[in-house]
Protein backbone atom coordinates (compact mmCIF):
# COMPACT_ATOMS: atom_id res chain seq x y z
CA UNK A 1 0.00 0.00 0.00
CA UNK A 2 1.47 3.37 -1.03
CA UNK A 3 1.91 6.32 1.36
CA UNK A 4 -1.10 8.21 -0.06
CA UNK A 5 -3.32 5.16 0.26
CA UNK A 6 -2.23 4.74 3.87
CA UNK A 7 -3.29 8.33 4.60
CA UNK A 8 -6.72 7.60 3.09
CA UNK A 9 -6.90 4.39 5.12
CA UNK A 10 -6.08 6.38 8.28
CA UNK A 11 -8.84 8.87 7.44
CA UNK A 12 -11.32 6.01 6.94
CA UNK A 13 -10.24 4.60 10.32
CA UNK A 14 -10.88 8.03 11.87
CA UNK A 15 -14.35 8.04 10.30
CA UNK A 16 -15.07 4.58 11.71
CA UNK A 17 -13.78 5.75 15.11
CA UNK A 18 -16.02 8.84 15.05
CA UNK A 19 -19.09 6.74 14.18
CA UNK A 20 -18.30 4.17 16.87
CA UNK A 21 -17.92 6.93 19.50
CA UNK A 22 -21.33 8.58 18.83
CA UNK A 23 -23.06 5.18 18.64
CA UNK A 24 -21.53 3.97 21.91
CA UNK A 25 -22.40 7.24 23.64
CA UNK A 26 -25.99 6.79 22.45
CA UNK A 27 -26.04 3.48 24.33
CA UNK A 28 -25.31 5.23 27.64
CA UNK A 29 -21.48 5.25 27.79
CA UNK A 30 -20.40 8.68 28.94
CA UNK A 31 -16.60 8.18 28.81
CA UNK A 32 -15.40 6.86 25.47
CA UNK A 33 -11.84 7.00 24.09
CA UNK A 34 -11.23 9.55 21.37
CA UNK A 35 -10.97 6.80 18.74
CA UNK A 36 -10.90 9.15 15.75
CA UNK A 37 -7.70 10.73 17.08
CA UNK A 38 -5.68 7.50 17.24
CA UNK A 39 -4.90 7.13 13.49
CA UNK A 40 -3.81 10.79 13.53
CA UNK A 41 -1.36 10.13 16.36
CA UNK A 42 0.03 7.05 14.60
CA UNK A 43 0.66 8.79 11.26
CA UNK A 44 2.03 11.89 13.01
CA UNK A 45 4.52 9.75 14.95
CA UNK A 46 5.71 8.08 11.77
CA UNK A 47 5.67 11.09 9.39
CA UNK A 48 6.18 14.26 11.41
CA UNK A 49 4.33 17.43 12.44
CA UNK A 50 3.06 18.77 9.09
CA UNK A 51 1.48 15.52 7.81
CA UNK A 52 0.20 14.94 11.37
CA UNK A 53 -1.44 18.36 11.45
CA UNK A 54 -2.96 17.87 7.98
CA UNK A 55 -4.43 14.49 8.85
CA UNK A 56 -5.59 15.90 12.21
CA UNK A 57 -7.39 18.70 10.42
CA UNK A 58 -9.14 16.25 8.09
CA UNK A 59 -10.02 13.81 10.89
CA UNK A 60 -11.33 16.68 13.04
CA UNK A 61 -13.62 17.70 10.20
CA UNK A 62 -14.89 14.13 10.02
CA UNK A 63 -15.69 14.22 13.76
CA UNK A 64 -17.38 17.60 13.42
CA UNK A 65 -19.55 16.44 10.51
CA UNK A 66 -20.68 13.04 11.79
CA UNK A 67 -24.12 13.75 13.33
CA UNK A 68 -24.85 15.25 15.77
CA UNK A 69 -21.52 16.98 15.11
CA UNK A 70 -19.59 19.54 17.07
CA UNK A 71 -20.20 23.15 17.92
CA UNK A 72 -18.76 25.44 16.79
CA UNK A 73 -18.10 23.60 13.56
CA UNK A 74 -14.34 23.31 12.97
CA UNK A 75 -13.22 23.44 16.59
CA UNK A 76 -12.42 19.72 16.66
CA UNK A 77 -10.53 20.10 13.35
CA UNK A 78 -8.30 22.82 14.80
CA UNK A 79 -7.72 20.88 18.04
CA UNK A 80 -6.92 17.64 16.19
CA UNK A 81 -4.52 19.56 13.92
CA UNK A 82 -2.71 20.85 17.01
CA UNK A 83 -2.67 17.35 18.50
CA UNK A 84 -1.32 15.87 15.24
CA UNK A 85 1.33 18.56 15.04
CA UNK A 86 2.41 17.93 18.64
CA UNK A 87 2.50 14.17 18.12
CA UNK A 88 4.56 14.72 14.95
CA UNK A 89 7.21 16.52 16.98
CA UNK A 90 7.67 13.19 18.79
CA UNK A 91 8.86 11.43 15.64
CA UNK A 92 12.23 9.73 16.04
CA UNK A 93 14.52 7.96 13.60
CA UNK A 94 14.40 4.22 14.16
CA UNK A 95 12.10 2.14 16.32
CA UNK A 96 9.97 4.01 18.85
CA UNK A 97 9.91 2.65 22.40
CA UNK A 98 6.38 2.00 23.70
CA UNK A 99 6.87 4.34 26.65
CA UNK A 100 7.81 7.14 24.24
CA UNK A 101 4.68 6.45 22.14
CA UNK A 102 2.60 6.49 25.32
CA UNK A 103 4.14 9.78 26.48
CA UNK A 104 3.56 11.47 23.12
CA UNK A 105 0.00 10.12 22.92
CA UNK A 106 -0.70 11.40 26.44
CA UNK A 107 0.46 14.90 25.52
CA UNK A 108 -1.36 14.92 22.19
CA UNK A 109 -4.60 13.45 23.59
CA UNK A 110 -4.59 16.19 26.22
CA UNK A 111 -4.70 18.89 23.51
CA UNK A 112 -8.36 18.42 22.42
CA UNK A 113 -9.45 17.98 26.05
CA UNK A 114 -7.61 21.13 27.15
CA UNK A 115 -8.93 23.03 24.12
CA UNK A 116 -12.53 22.14 24.95
CA UNK A 117 -11.98 23.16 28.58
CA UNK A 118 -10.58 26.52 27.43
CA UNK A 119 -13.51 26.95 25.05
CA UNK A 120 -15.90 26.24 27.94
CA UNK A 121 -14.06 28.70 30.18
CA UNK A 122 -14.24 31.32 27.41
CA UNK A 123 -18.05 30.85 27.31
CA UNK A 124 -18.28 31.06 31.12
CA UNK A 125 -19.38 27.45 31.46
CA UNK A 126 -18.74 25.31 34.47
CA UNK A 127 -15.77 23.10 33.76
CA UNK A 128 -15.40 19.39 34.40
CA UNK A 129 -11.61 18.84 34.51
CA UNK A 130 -11.95 15.45 36.21
CA UNK A 131 -14.12 14.21 33.37
CA UNK A 132 -11.70 15.61 30.79
CA UNK A 133 -8.75 13.95 32.57
CA UNK A 134 -10.58 10.60 32.64
CA UNK A 135 -11.25 10.92 28.93
CA UNK A 136 -7.55 11.57 28.27
CA UNK A 137 -6.54 8.53 30.33
CA UNK A 138 -9.05 6.29 28.54
CA UNK A 139 -7.82 7.59 25.17
CA UNK A 140 -4.23 6.92 26.25
CA UNK A 141 -5.07 3.33 27.16
CA UNK A 142 -6.69 2.81 23.77
CA UNK A 143 -3.70 4.51 22.10
CA UNK A 144 -1.22 2.14 23.77
CA UNK A 145 -3.08 -0.76 22.16
CA UNK A 146 -3.94 0.70 18.76
CA UNK A 147 -1.24 3.24 17.84
CA UNK A 148 1.89 0.98 17.79
CA UNK A 149 0.46 -1.47 15.20
CA UNK A 150 -0.66 1.48 13.04
CA UNK A 151 2.85 2.96 13.20
CA UNK A 152 4.29 -0.42 12.22
CA UNK A 153 1.95 -0.61 9.24
CA UNK A 154 2.85 2.92 8.13
CA UNK A 155 6.61 2.58 8.52
CA UNK A 156 6.90 -1.06 7.54
CA UNK A 157 8.80 -1.85 10.75
CA UNK A 158 8.59 -5.33 12.17
CA UNK A 159 8.83 -4.31 15.79
CA UNK A 160 8.74 -1.14 17.85
CA UNK B 1 8.00 23.35 -5.10
CA UNK B 2 8.72 20.44 -2.78
CA UNK B 3 6.11 18.13 -1.31
CA UNK B 4 6.85 19.58 2.14
CA UNK B 5 6.20 23.14 0.94
CA UNK B 6 2.96 22.01 -0.72
CA UNK B 7 1.88 20.33 2.52
CA UNK B 8 2.61 23.51 4.47
CA UNK B 9 0.53 25.60 2.04
CA UNK B 10 -2.30 23.06 2.24
CA UNK B 11 -2.15 23.12 6.04
CA UNK B 12 -2.23 26.92 6.23
CA UNK B 13 -5.13 27.06 3.74
CA UNK B 14 -7.01 24.35 5.64
CA UNK B 15 -6.54 26.06 8.98
CA UNK B 16 -7.64 29.45 7.59
CA UNK B 17 -10.73 27.92 5.97
CA UNK B 18 -11.58 26.05 9.17
CA UNK B 19 -11.16 29.22 11.24
CA UNK B 20 -13.49 31.04 8.83
CA UNK B 21 -16.20 28.37 9.14
CA UNK B 22 -15.74 28.25 12.93
CA UNK B 23 -16.07 32.02 13.16
CA UNK B 24 -19.21 32.01 11.02
CA UNK B 25 -20.76 29.24 13.11
CA UNK B 26 -19.90 30.89 16.42
CA UNK B 27 -21.03 34.35 15.30
CA UNK B 28 -24.42 33.48 13.89
CA UNK B 29 -26.58 30.43 14.63
CA UNK B 30 -27.48 28.54 11.46
CA UNK B 31 -25.16 30.52 9.24
CA UNK B 32 -25.36 29.33 5.62
CA UNK B 33 -22.02 27.62 5.10
CA UNK B 34 -21.79 25.73 8.43
CA UNK B 35 -25.40 24.55 8.12
CA UNK B 36 -24.81 23.39 4.55
CA UNK B 37 -21.77 21.41 5.74
CA UNK B 38 -23.77 19.89 8.62
CA UNK B 39 -26.60 18.98 6.25
CA UNK B 40 -24.09 17.32 3.93
CA UNK B 41 -22.57 15.34 6.80
CA UNK B 42 -26.02 14.26 7.96
CA UNK B 43 -27.09 13.26 4.45
CA UNK B 44 -24.06 10.98 4.11
CA UNK B 45 -23.72 9.64 7.64
CA UNK B 46 -27.34 9.75 8.90
CA UNK B 47 -28.48 6.59 7.07
CA UNK B 48 -25.31 4.77 8.23
CA UNK B 49 -25.94 5.68 11.87
CA UNK B 50 -29.60 4.68 11.61
CA UNK B 51 -28.73 1.36 9.99
CA UNK B 52 -26.13 0.51 12.64
CA UNK B 53 -28.41 1.64 15.47
CA UNK B 54 -31.13 -0.67 14.14
CA UNK B 55 -28.88 -3.62 14.97
CA UNK B 56 -28.85 -2.68 18.67
CA UNK B 57 -31.21 -4.47 21.07
CA UNK B 58 -34.75 -3.22 20.71
CA UNK B 59 -36.08 -0.92 23.45
CA UNK B 60 -38.59 -2.28 25.97
CA UNK B 61 -41.93 -2.91 24.23
CA UNK B 62 -43.67 -0.17 26.21
CA UNK B 63 -40.98 2.51 25.62
CA UNK B 64 -42.50 4.04 22.44
CA UNK B 65 -45.95 4.05 24.06
CA UNK B 66 -44.55 5.74 27.20
CA UNK B 67 -42.81 8.46 25.18
CA UNK B 68 -45.92 9.09 23.14
CA UNK B 69 -48.12 9.08 26.26
CA UNK B 70 -45.89 11.69 27.92
CA UNK B 71 -46.08 13.89 24.85
CA UNK B 72 -49.85 13.59 24.63
CA UNK B 73 -50.25 14.05 28.41
CA UNK B 74 -48.28 17.28 28.32
CA UNK B 75 -50.38 18.50 25.41
CA UNK B 76 -53.59 17.56 27.22
CA UNK B 77 -52.46 19.34 30.41
CA UNK B 78 -51.60 22.40 28.40
CA UNK B 79 -55.02 22.28 26.75
CA UNK B 80 -56.62 21.90 30.20
CA UNK B 81 -54.73 24.96 31.39
CA UNK B 82 -55.90 26.85 28.35
CA UNK B 83 -59.52 25.80 29.01
CA UNK B 84 -59.22 26.86 32.63
CA UNK B 85 -57.94 30.26 31.59
CA UNK B 86 -60.75 30.50 29.04
CA UNK B 87 -63.32 29.99 31.74
CA UNK B 88 -61.79 32.75 33.85
CA UNK B 89 -61.19 35.19 31.05
CA UNK B 90 -64.03 34.27 28.78
CA UNK B 91 -64.63 37.84 27.74
CA UNK B 92 -61.05 38.52 26.71
CA UNK B 93 -61.06 39.13 22.95
CA UNK B 94 -57.82 37.29 22.22
CA UNK B 95 -59.30 34.04 23.54
CA UNK B 96 -61.41 33.78 20.44
CA UNK B 97 -58.21 33.03 18.56
CA UNK B 98 -57.66 29.79 20.46
CA UNK B 99 -58.26 26.74 18.34
CA UNK B 100 -58.51 23.10 19.03
CA UNK B 101 -55.17 21.42 19.65
CA UNK B 102 -54.29 19.12 16.79
CA UNK B 103 -50.67 18.12 17.27
CA UNK B 104 -48.91 15.18 15.73
CA UNK B 105 -46.45 13.12 17.78
CA UNK B 106 -43.58 11.44 15.92
CA UNK B 107 -41.84 8.70 17.90
CA UNK B 108 -38.09 8.30 17.31
CA UNK B 109 -34.96 6.57 18.61
CA UNK B 110 -31.73 8.24 19.59
CA UNK B 111 -29.04 6.91 17.25
CA UNK B 112 -26.04 9.07 18.19
CA UNK B 113 -24.88 11.31 21.02
CA UNK B 114 -22.31 14.02 20.40
CA UNK B 115 -19.64 15.73 22.48
CA UNK B 116 -20.24 16.31 26.16
CA UNK B 117 -20.52 19.80 27.64
CA UNK B 118 -20.34 20.80 31.30
CA UNK B 119 -23.80 19.36 32.03
CA UNK B 120 -23.66 16.30 29.79
CA UNK B 121 -24.29 15.73 26.08
CA UNK B 122 -25.21 18.83 24.09
CA UNK B 123 -26.58 17.31 20.88
CA UNK B 124 -28.18 14.01 19.98
CA UNK B 125 -29.27 12.58 16.64
CA UNK B 126 -32.66 10.89 16.22
CA UNK B 127 -33.82 8.63 13.41
CA UNK B 128 -36.68 10.76 12.06
CA UNK B 129 -36.48 13.69 9.68
CA UNK B 130 -38.40 15.78 7.21
CA UNK B 131 -39.94 12.70 5.55
CA UNK B 132 -41.60 11.96 8.90
CA UNK B 133 -43.00 15.49 9.20
CA UNK B 134 -40.31 16.82 11.52
CA UNK B 135 -38.98 20.33 10.96
CA UNK B 136 -36.75 22.85 12.70
CA UNK B 137 -37.50 24.17 16.19
CA UNK B 138 -39.87 21.51 17.45
CA UNK B 139 -40.06 20.18 20.99
CA UNK B 140 -38.57 16.76 21.68
CA UNK B 141 -39.70 14.84 24.77
CA UNK B 142 -39.00 11.53 26.48
CA UNK B 143 -41.24 9.60 28.83
CA UNK B 144 -40.05 11.70 31.78
CA UNK B 145 -40.11 15.16 30.22
CA UNK B 146 -38.42 17.65 27.92
CA UNK B 147 -35.32 16.60 25.98
CA UNK B 148 -34.69 19.65 23.78
CA UNK B 149 -35.51 21.09 20.39
CA UNK B 150 -34.65 20.17 16.82
CA UNK B 151 -31.85 22.31 15.37
CA UNK B 152 -31.05 20.47 12.13
CA UNK B 153 -33.44 18.35 10.15
CA UNK B 154 -32.30 16.08 7.35
CA UNK B 155 -34.50 13.79 5.33
CA UNK B 156 -34.14 10.78 7.65
CA UNK B 157 -32.35 12.10 10.75
CA UNK B 158 -32.53 15.21 12.93
CA UNK B 159 -30.17 16.78 15.46
CA UNK B 160 -31.58 17.84 18.80
CA UNK B 161 -30.03 20.52 21.01
CA UNK B 162 -30.64 19.05 24.43
CA UNK B 163 -31.40 20.44 27.86
CA UNK B 164 -28.12 21.54 29.43
CA UNK B 165 -26.50 22.63 26.17
CA UNK B 166 -24.76 25.98 26.41
CA UNK B 167 -26.86 27.49 23.62
CA UNK B 168 -30.22 26.45 25.05
CA UNK B 169 -32.17 28.72 27.40
CA UNK B 170 -35.74 27.68 28.18
CA UNK B 171 -38.56 29.74 29.65
CA UNK B 172 -39.80 27.89 32.76
CA UNK B 173 -42.50 28.22 35.39
CA UNK B 174 -42.70 26.73 38.88
CA UNK B 175 -45.80 24.55 39.06
CA UNK B 176 -46.54 25.46 42.70
CA UNK B 177 -45.23 29.01 43.04
CA UNK B 178 -45.99 30.07 39.47
CA UNK B 179 -42.62 31.84 39.48
CA UNK B 180 -41.31 32.52 35.99
CA UNK B 181 -37.67 32.21 34.98
CA UNK B 182 -35.23 30.55 32.67
CA UNK B 183 -33.47 27.20 32.78
CA UNK B 184 -29.99 27.00 31.29
CA UNK B 185 -26.66 25.22 31.58
CA UNK B 186 -24.85 26.13 34.80
CA UNK B 187 -22.29 28.92 34.51
CA UNK B 188 -19.19 29.36 36.63
CA UNK B 189 -20.14 30.28 40.20
CA UNK B 190 -23.68 28.89 39.94
CA UNK B 191 -25.27 26.83 42.68
CA UNK B 192 -25.93 24.02 40.21
CA UNK B 193 -23.05 21.68 39.46
CA UNK B 194 -22.89 20.60 35.85
CA UNK B 195 -20.80 17.55 36.68
CA UNK B 196 -23.88 16.12 38.40
CA UNK B 197 -26.09 16.97 35.44
CA UNK B 198 -27.81 19.85 37.24
CA UNK B 199 -29.13 22.96 35.50
CA UNK B 200 -29.63 26.52 36.70
CA UNK B 201 -33.08 28.09 37.15
CA UNK B 202 -32.95 31.89 37.26
CA UNK B 203 -36.12 33.66 38.37
CA UNK B 204 -36.97 36.78 36.37
CA UNK B 205 -38.95 38.48 39.14
CA UNK B 206 -39.00 38.83 42.93
CA UNK B 207 -39.92 35.58 44.58
CA UNK B 208 -38.36 32.45 45.91
CA UNK B 209 -38.58 29.13 44.12
CA UNK B 210 -39.60 26.26 46.35
CA UNK B 211 -37.42 23.27 46.94
CA UNK B 212 -38.70 20.08 45.22
CA UNK B 213 -41.00 22.21 43.09
CA UNK B 214 -41.52 20.92 39.55
CA UNK B 215 -40.69 23.19 36.62
CA UNK B 216 -42.52 23.13 33.29
CA UNK B 217 -41.98 24.96 30.02
CA UNK B 218 -43.70 28.31 29.61
CA UNK B 219 -44.09 27.68 25.91
CA UNK B 220 -43.19 29.76 22.88
CA UNK B 221 -45.18 31.83 20.39
CA UNK B 222 -46.80 29.42 17.91
CA UNK B 223 -45.17 26.66 19.98
CA UNK B 224 -41.87 27.28 18.19
CA UNK B 225 -39.69 25.84 19.62
CA UNK B 226 -41.37 24.79 22.85
CA UNK B 227 -44.86 23.57 23.63
CA UNK B 228 -46.09 24.77 27.03
CA UNK B 229 -46.39 22.48 30.03
CA UNK B 230 -43.58 20.03 29.33
CA UNK B 231 -41.81 18.83 32.50
CA UNK B 232 -38.25 20.17 32.73
CA UNK B 233 -37.21 18.90 36.15
CA UNK B 234 -37.48 19.79 39.82
CA UNK B 235 -35.72 22.31 42.02
CA UNK B 236 -33.00 20.61 43.99
CA UNK B 237 -31.67 23.50 46.05
CA UNK B 238 -32.21 27.25 46.22
CA UNK B 239 -29.61 29.95 46.90
CA UNK B 240 -30.09 32.09 49.97
CA UNK B 241 -32.43 34.96 49.13
CA UNK B 242 -30.77 38.35 49.45
CA UNK B 243 -33.74 40.50 48.55
CA UNK B 244 -32.86 40.91 44.91
CA UNK B 245 -34.63 39.44 41.90
CA UNK B 246 -33.00 36.79 39.72
CA UNK B 247 -32.78 34.23 42.51
CA UNK B 248 -31.00 31.12 41.30
CA UNK B 249 -31.79 27.49 42.01
CA UNK B 250 -30.22 24.18 41.05
CA UNK B 251 -32.51 21.99 38.95
CA UNK B 252 -32.35 18.24 38.54
CA UNK B 253 -33.54 17.50 34.98
CA UNK B 254 -36.53 15.20 34.54
CA UNK B 255 -34.71 13.32 31.78
CA UNK B 256 -31.33 11.60 31.96
CA UNK B 257 -30.01 12.67 28.56
CA UNK B 258 -27.13 10.21 28.64
CA UNK B 259 -29.52 7.27 28.83
CA UNK B 260 -32.08 8.33 26.26
CA UNK B 261 -33.50 5.80 23.88
CA UNK B 262 -37.04 6.46 22.70
CA UNK B 263 -38.22 10.05 22.32
CA UNK B 264 -41.08 11.87 20.62
CA UNK B 265 -41.11 15.00 18.49
CA UNK B 266 -44.16 17.21 18.91
CA UNK B 267 -45.26 18.58 15.55
CA UNK B 268 -47.53 21.58 16.14
CA UNK B 269 -50.74 21.99 14.23
CA UNK B 270 -50.39 23.03 10.61
CA UNK B 271 -46.63 22.44 10.28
Amino acid sequence: MGPALRVIAALVLSLVGAVVVVLIQARGWSIVPDLALLPVLALALSRGPVPGALLGLAAGWVVDLVPPGGAPLGLTAILYALAGSLAGLGRRIGPLPLRWVALVCLGAAAVPAAGRLLHGAWLGQQLAPARAATQVVVTLLAAIIIVPPLIRIDTGQEQL
Amino acid sequence: MTARTLSLYALVAGVLLTALVMGLDAARPRAGLPEALRAGGAAVMGPVLTRVADTFPAPPPDAPALAESQARLALAEDRLRELSQESELVRAPHLSALTESNHEVVVARVVAIGAFGPAGPERVTIDVGSVDGVSLDQSVVAADGLVGRTVRVGSTTSDVLVLGATDLVIGARGVDSGLLGTVSAPAQGDLATGSQGELTFTAIAFGEPRRDEDLVTVGSPDEIPFVAGLPIGFIHSVEEWTGRPNVEAAVTPAVDIGRLDVVAVIVPEGR
